[in-house]
């Protein structure tokens, strides 16, 4: 019993003695080690600034369009400023060291996997040949005598990590902060990651597409300053900000300086690389934000004006384009405040019914024939502008009467634009006509308003109900005053089947 | 103070000491029953720094001589007898004990020994589910911690303070291991375990008097004839774990009259059903041992002994093929052919050891121990191999659900899984018919030009890799009492190894003819005729079952060991110091010009030559006969290994630059308690490797090859406590504990040199490998168990044991630790899984051990009076606890491209679940 007893003491000093050491022995002093969370460089050491070797090219050679190949053990090291993660960069990588950035050329897509922006990375020059491309500096695999003329061809996929060798990762370089006049200095500045405040995109480049998406198409957007300054935002259409519109506003724009011949020209990496959220040099501009159609159609001050911020519309197609009873380069779009005409810069495509998200941002707003449109001074509404939200929507109509209706236009003609309903109406032609073409005239017992329908359209030359009908259509304004009824409102319908 | 005048005393050495008297100490055994002698029983006096034993003689009578005076702690070990510890004080010059009696009873723990789940005993190959788990057996004598790290802790792969091979084992006299890489042999003896019972032991850093000894103390396994008892013996054992059945007979003379003294035993293991499916069991042992004494101060002994092991083995494989198949112990070795299980990996052993001793007591004094071993063999351990053909083994990654990206397909994948053998298991039927459907020439055959050779090419095989050596040693040890307080011993030790390392073919499986080519070297040289030869000066060799293929190289190893040491005793301090200079040379030999490295591959390679030392010492503070505190040291530095430091040993002579020795620094400290019915020892112990060399071969996904990483600077730190206890708590029942607390953990980043085995081109000189703090993967690094032990007085005894195991670490890939292995990957989770080390989760098992005797005259009238029948039962992990990872190991291979570390997952091995070993022993003695 003792013996137990005993036992069980030694069992519990023994315990304790186990906690003890447990802490004692717990000498190792942190955690699992682990490899530096931005990588390490290789065991290179860079032997030659990007500035020296550029300075070498241009003492080498008498004219551009002259290609050397490297023959010494040259090594130049630099952070990767701009990649092919957006595709805007097609096999090209850009890097900088303190002194300059040079472009390099390699057979390879999808780089960016392992030479990603802010990746350090080691060129052994030897082998490598130098040589420009429209007065841009290019280092490339080798000379490529197929063309015309020699030209750099890019480092071919087998050799590239022969050449470029990764370093250090996400060191996240910081671009040179530049103005319109520093970049005159093409040779200076190209291939640097730069930065230039206080710019924003001329008044036709803005709210447009950076590319063309749709034949794959680079496009360059002119980029002013406020003291008219210009250089091109050149976009490659494969790259997927291509569909991206351009902002409106003014503020900061990155990317890559470079030249082609005398264009300057700037490659943004991606869309983040530009934030124009201020007011443009003359005052407007900025984010979009959503704006009432009534409050759009109170900016109208009588004469043609411009929507000075940066707004968006939300509403649904009330017209019918496949009807050609309007032309095709308009619509009319409602909210639950207004409705109000919409002209584009071509023919669109917006079918009655869609929902419409339109940045109106900049644009001009007038009257044409007294009809107040959006984008009534060219360039127009940029189809664009338009983001497609949903179709199949529809609108009630407003049900009224052609005396409340003419009422309105006299006060304040808010009901412009938009779906009316005239019940109990008649449909007759002052000049004894049967058919919709022209203008007609409906008459409900309280007034008379003219119903015009274009001579182009799919159902002009159907013949009208001459019974009591109900009628749905759109309230517009025509220059002139028509006789009869002396008025200048008029209703465009739809198709024939709004006549019921 | 006192510390201050024992370093005084070691430095001013002896004269000054004055010299204790010794004795003649004398007794007579016993039977308590009968009263009849008890002959061949081992007494020794022990202390915790010295021991001095006798034998019993026909009389039961027994001397000890030269003991000088003291207390010990008198030990009594006599087949089918116990003995109660008991101490005595040693004070007169002749030392009478009397008559001492003992119990008849089988001691449990000489038969305990059998009943362990080792998995296997020779590891041929590193990573293999085979693993010496055998170190500890040895260690299992009367210390309490020692007793139950072998026996309780090894089915959880424990080892003693994390450590690989740090132990010393001697075979009469003899050093065994491989030079290669300093494994203990312990397959030489594989199934004789009557014939090595008889062991020395030391332990950590204490010194001992045939060895200079190791970091983890030391065994000398004496099977001369002499030392084995008069007995005949013949054992039956069943078990459901490696083998089946055993069968063992021994034989042993005792001392004749003559001086002739004579002991032979054989025995076979087998069984096709062992633990884990498709693994068996088939070997044969024998050993012989003849010895003269010629007079009293000679003895001339020769026993030559080895075992013929065939095993089917295991191996570890991913969590998804054990889920899949709803086992732990899926194996993905075997497969059906003609309805029968076949096992594509079987391991084949044969290292017979032939040992001359020479035992001379040149005086009273002085005593000279010479042997010379001499051992050749070959282990072999086969697989697949293929050429132009996909991947055959069931659990290859491609072949799991896993990595199939459509759902649908995945699940049917995994249905066929689940249900047909055919797709989780080998499918060698359609191996054979890929094989006979192979019609096939071979152009410029054997490297004649326009001799052509036409035949079934096989696209599959089972080849083996084939070491076969001969191992020379020459070992000779003096001890010197030079008085009653110093004890002076030395030894030189010449080792000499030669290794011939191929692959050659076992089975074509149905083609008629291989031929040798080099089938990586094919991805990387796709026009060239030369890089793809394996052996440039017989170009496209046809090979026939039998023919050695692939790559072969001499690995040649020349050792000379001298030590010397001296021991001190006091009344209440012991102290000791030791010294130790080694030479090693080795070089490799290739015997193959290989075709991408013709210039480096054939021939001798530089001569590799390494001078080492040893430095150790510690003293014992004796606060009363019952109470020892002790401090040890040791210093010392190591040859690097042949096996960690060619970058390709398969295919060139090439050695990592700047080769250096490893230095260790090692310190224990502990606290002993001897009482008569307590026992304990508790050791701290702290233990420093610096530059250490280790290398791995793994196939690289990015480069296609088969790539080496050596790695060097692998510092690592062992540090932790152990602590046993064995308490008597009367009426037969005593309780154990047991328990060791470790952290095994790397202290520093490791470098790897990154080479191809098909490009001579280095592929990183100096890759920081970022390890630090990472832990050493060799077992649990803790482990607990308790214990209960009842000894009936009528012959019988039963045990049961708890035991808790928990930080077992899973070895992690240094190719992962890299920056290449987290290349732009951010801080999250992804980062994490590719640079974490995983470990097990805390395990339980409990273990249950019986055991009864009978004199056989007393149940059979008129048998002889000394026969005798013993039975065991052993039951481990009774609760059949399956879950419990051994060893795991991510796979070296690694997905660079998406970084996914869950692509070659880690393999894992688990422990065995409930397991039975049963056996019946005959014996007269």
């Amino acid at each position: 019993m003792i013996a137990i007893k005993k036992f069980t003491s030694l069992l519990f000093s023994l315990g304790l003695l186990g906690l003890i050491t447990i802490n004692l022995s717990s000498c190792r002093e942190e955690d699992f080690d682990e490899p530096p969370i931005n990588g390490s460089d290789p065991n290179l050491t860079a032997n030659i600034t990007i500035d020296s070797l550029k300075n070498l090219y241009r003492d080498s050679i008498i004219d551009f369009n002259k290609i050397i190949t490297i023959t010494n053990d040259w090594i130049i090291s630099g952070v990767v400023t701009a990649d092919d993660k957006s595709g805007n960069f097609y096999k090209t990588v850009v890097i900088e060291d303190a002194t300059a950035g040079i472009a390099i050329r390699l057979d390879q897509t999808d780089y960016y996997t392992q030479y990603p922006v802010g990746r350090r990375v080691f060129i052994k020059l030897k082998g490598l040949v130098l040589g420009d491309y429209a007065e841009l500096l290019q280092l490339g695999g080798y000379i490529d005598n197929t063309g015309t003329t020699p030209e750099v061809a890019p480092i071919p996929l087998a050799l590239v990590g022969q050449y470029i060798i990764g370093g250090q990762w996400g060191l996240n370089p910081q671009p040179a902060k530049v103005t319109m006049l520093d970049l005159a200095n093409t040779d200076k500045w190209q291939n640097r990651f730069v930065e230039i405040d206080n710019v924003e995109f001329a008044p036709d480049d803005t709210a447009q597409p950076f590319a063309d998406a749709v034949l794959l198409q680079s496009v360059n957007r002119d980029l002013q300053d406020c003291n008219g300054g210009t250089i091109l935002v050149r976009t490659s259409g494969y790259c997927d900000f291509a569909n991206v519109l351009t902002p409106t506003g003014r503020g900061t724009i990155r990317g890559v300086f470079s030249v082609y011949n005398n264009d300057a020209q700037l490659l943004m990496r991606d869309s983040n690389d530009v934030k124009m959220d201020s007011l443009r040099c003359n005052g407007a501009g900025g984010t979009p934000v959503l704006i009432d159609i009534e409050d759009i159609r109170n900016l109208y001050n009588g004469t043609t004006t411009n929507i000075n911020g940066s707004y968006y519309i939300l509403g649904v197609v009330t017209s019918d384009r496949t009807t050609t009873n309007i032309n095709s380069r308009n619509l009319f779009i409602q909210d639950n405040t207004g409705a109000i005409c919409v002209r584009f810069a071509a023919n669109h495509s917006f079918n009655l019914g869609d929902s419409l998200y339109i940045n109106v941002s900049g644009q001009s707003l007038g009257e044409f024939s007294n009809l107040l449109q959006i984008g009534t001074s060219t360039p127009n509404v940029p189809i664009g502008a338009v983001t497609i939200l949903a179709t199949g929507k529809s609108v009630s109509p407003r049900i009224t009467t052609v005396a409340q209706i003419l009422a309105n236009m006299s006060s304040n003609d808010s009901w412009e634009s938009s779906l009316l309903k005239i019940q109990n109406a008649s449909i007759s032609s002052s000049t004894g006509t049967t058919t919709f073409g022209g203008s007609i005239q409906i008459n409900d017992g309280t007034g008379v308003i003219t119903l015009y329908t274009a001579s182009g359209a799919s159902f002009a030359s159907a013949t009208f109900p001459t019974g009591t009908v109900s009628i749905t259509g759109i309230l517009t304004d025509f220059g002139g005053t028509v006789t009869p009824p002396n008025t200048n409102a008029q209703i465009q319908l739809r198709s024939a089947a709004d006549v019921q | 103070m006192r510390l201050r005048h024992l370093l005084l005393l070691l430095v001013l050495s002896c004269p000054l000491l004055t010299f204790a008297q010794s004795s003649i100490v004398k007794g007579i055994l016993l039977d308590s029953d009968t009263r009849s002698p008890i002959r061949d029983a081992k007494i020794t006096l022990s202390d915790p720094t010295r021991s001095y034993s006798g034998q019993s003689g026909e009389r039961g009578d027994f001397e000890i001589k030269d003991v000088p005076f003291g207390t010990y702690s008198l030990e009594i070990l006599a087949e089918g007898y116990e003995f109660a510890k008991q101490e005595v004080k040693v004070k007169s010059k002749q030392f009478d004990l009397a008559t001492i009696m003992g119990n008849l009873s089988d001691a449990a723990q000489s038969t305990m020994q059998d009943n362990l789940p080792s998995i296997s005993l020779n590891e041929t190959e590193m990573r293999d589910a085979g693993s010496q788990s055998v170190a500890g057996v040895l260690a299992a004598g009367r210390d309490p911690f020692a007793a139950a790290a072998a026996f309780n802790f090894s089915a959880a792969r424990f080892r003693n303070r994390g450590y690989d091979n740090e132990n010393v084992t001697l075979m009469n006299g003899i050093p065994v291991e491989d030079l290669t890489n300093s494994r203990t042999l312990f397959g030489a003896w594989a199934g004789l375990n009557d014939v090595t019972r008889s062991r020395e032991m030391t332990f950590g850093l204490n010194p001992s008097n045939y060895t200079y000894g190791s970091l983890d103390g030391s065994f000398s396994i004496d099977s001369r004839a002499s030392r084995q008892r008069k007995q005949f013996a013949v054992s039956y054992a069943n078990s459901n774990r490696t083998y089946n059945n055993r069968l063992m007979a021994s034989y042993g003379t005792g001392l004749m009259t003559g001086g002739w003294a004579f002991a032979a035993s054989v025995s076979r293991r087998w069984g096709d059903e062992a633990y884990v499916p498709g693994t068996f069991t088939d070997g044969w042992s024998w050993f012989a041992s003849l010895e003269k004494r010629f007079g009293t101060n000679h003895s001339l002994s020769l026993t030559h002994f080895g075992a013929n092991t065939l095993n089917g083995r295991a191996n570890p494989s991913v969590q998804e093929a054990y889920d899949l198949t709803g086992s732990n112990y899926y194996n993905p070795n075997w497969g059906y052919q003609d309805g029968k299980v076949r096992n594509a990996r079987i391991a084949r052993q044969q290292n017979p050891l032939t040992i001359l001793s020479h035992e001379w007591k040149i005086n009273s004094k002085s005593e000279l121990e010479t042997s010379v071993g001499y051992q050749y063999g070959s282990n072999a351990i086969s697989g697949f191999d293929w050429f132009n053909a996909p991947d055959p083994r069931p659990d290859y990654y491609r072949n799991l659900p896993s990595y199939i990206s459509d759902p649908a397909a995945a699940n049917m994948v995994a249905n066929l899984w689940r249900n047909d053998p055919n797709v989780s298991q080998v499918n060698w039927d359609r191996i054979y018919l890929i094989n006979q459907n192979s019609y096939d020439s071979v152009l410029n055959a054997n490297g004649i030009d326009g001799n052509t050779f036409y035949g079934l090419r096989s696209r599959y095989i089972i080849e083996e890799r084939v070491t076969d050596n001969k191992r020379f040693t020459i070992n000779s040890t003096y001890n010197h009492v030079l008085n009653d307080h110093i004890l002076l011993s030395g030894g030189f030790i010449y080792q000499f190894q030669e290794s011939d390392n191929y692959r050659r073919v076992k089975d074509l499986l149905g083609g008629d003819f291989y031929v040798d080519l080099n089938q990586w070297a094919q991805l990387d040289f796709p026009d060239s005729t030369e890089a793809i030869q394996n052996n440039l000066d017989t170009p496209n060799r046809i090979l026939k079952e039998g023919d050695r293929f692939g790559y072969s190289y001499l690995t040649t190893v020349k050792k000379t060991t001298g030590w010397a040491q001296a021991q001190f005793k006091y009344n209440r301090i012991d102290f000791f110091a030791g010294v130790r200079y080694d030479g090693t040379e080795f070089f490799r030999t290739g015997q193959y010009r290989n075709g991408v490295f013709a210039n480096t591959s054939f021939g001798e390679s530089a001569k590799q030559t390494f001078n080492t030392y040893g430095l150790k010492g510690g003293f014992t503070y004796k606060l009363n006969g019952r109470n020892y505190f002790f401090l040890n040291a040791a210093k010392e530095t190591r040859a690097p290994l042949f096996e960690n430091v060619f970058v390709s040993p398969r295919t060139r002579n090439d050695v990592i630059p700047n080769l250096v020795n490893e230095k260790i620094t090692s310190f224990e400290a502990g606290y002993l308690l001897r009482a008569p019915r307590a026992k304990i020892r508790t050791t701290l112990f702290y233990t420093q490797f610096e530059d250490g060399y280790n290398t791995l071969s793994f196939w690289h996904e990015d480069f296609r090859t088969l790539v080496n990483y050596t790695l060097s600077n692998m510092d690592r730190r062992h540090v932790g406590l152990e602590f046993g206890t064995d308490v008597n708590l009367g009426q037969g029942l005593s309780a154990n504990m047991a328990a060791s607390f470790g952290q095994y953990y790397y202290t520093d980043r490791m470098n790897a040199v990154i080479t191809q085995d098909n490009n001579a081109e280095v592929l990183a000189e100096n890759e920081t490998i970022y390890s630090k703090n990472f832990y050493v993967a060799n077992g649990p690094q803790s482990a607990f168990s308790a214990g209960l032990f009842y000894r009936a007085k009528k012959f019988w005894s039963v045990s049961l044991t708890g035991n808790v195991f928990a930080n077992n670490y899973v070895d992690f890939n240094p190719a992962r630790r890299t920056v290449a292995g987290v290349e732009l990957i951010g801080e999250g989770p992804q980062r994490e899984s590719i640079i974490d080390q995983q470990k097990s989760e805390t395990q339980f098992t409990l273990d249950l051990f019986a055991n009864k005797s009978w004199r056989v005259s007393d149940l059979v009238k008129g048998f002889r009076r000394n026969t005798f029948l013993v039975l065991n039962l052993g039951i481990s992990n009774i609760l059949n606890n399956q879950g419990m990872m051994v060893t795991g190991f991510e796979q070296l291979r690694f997905d660079y491209t998406d970084k996914n570390p869950d692509k070659f997952p880690p393999r894992y091995y688990y422990g065995f679940g409930r397991t039975y070993f049963t056996s019946i022993i005959v014996r007269f003695n």
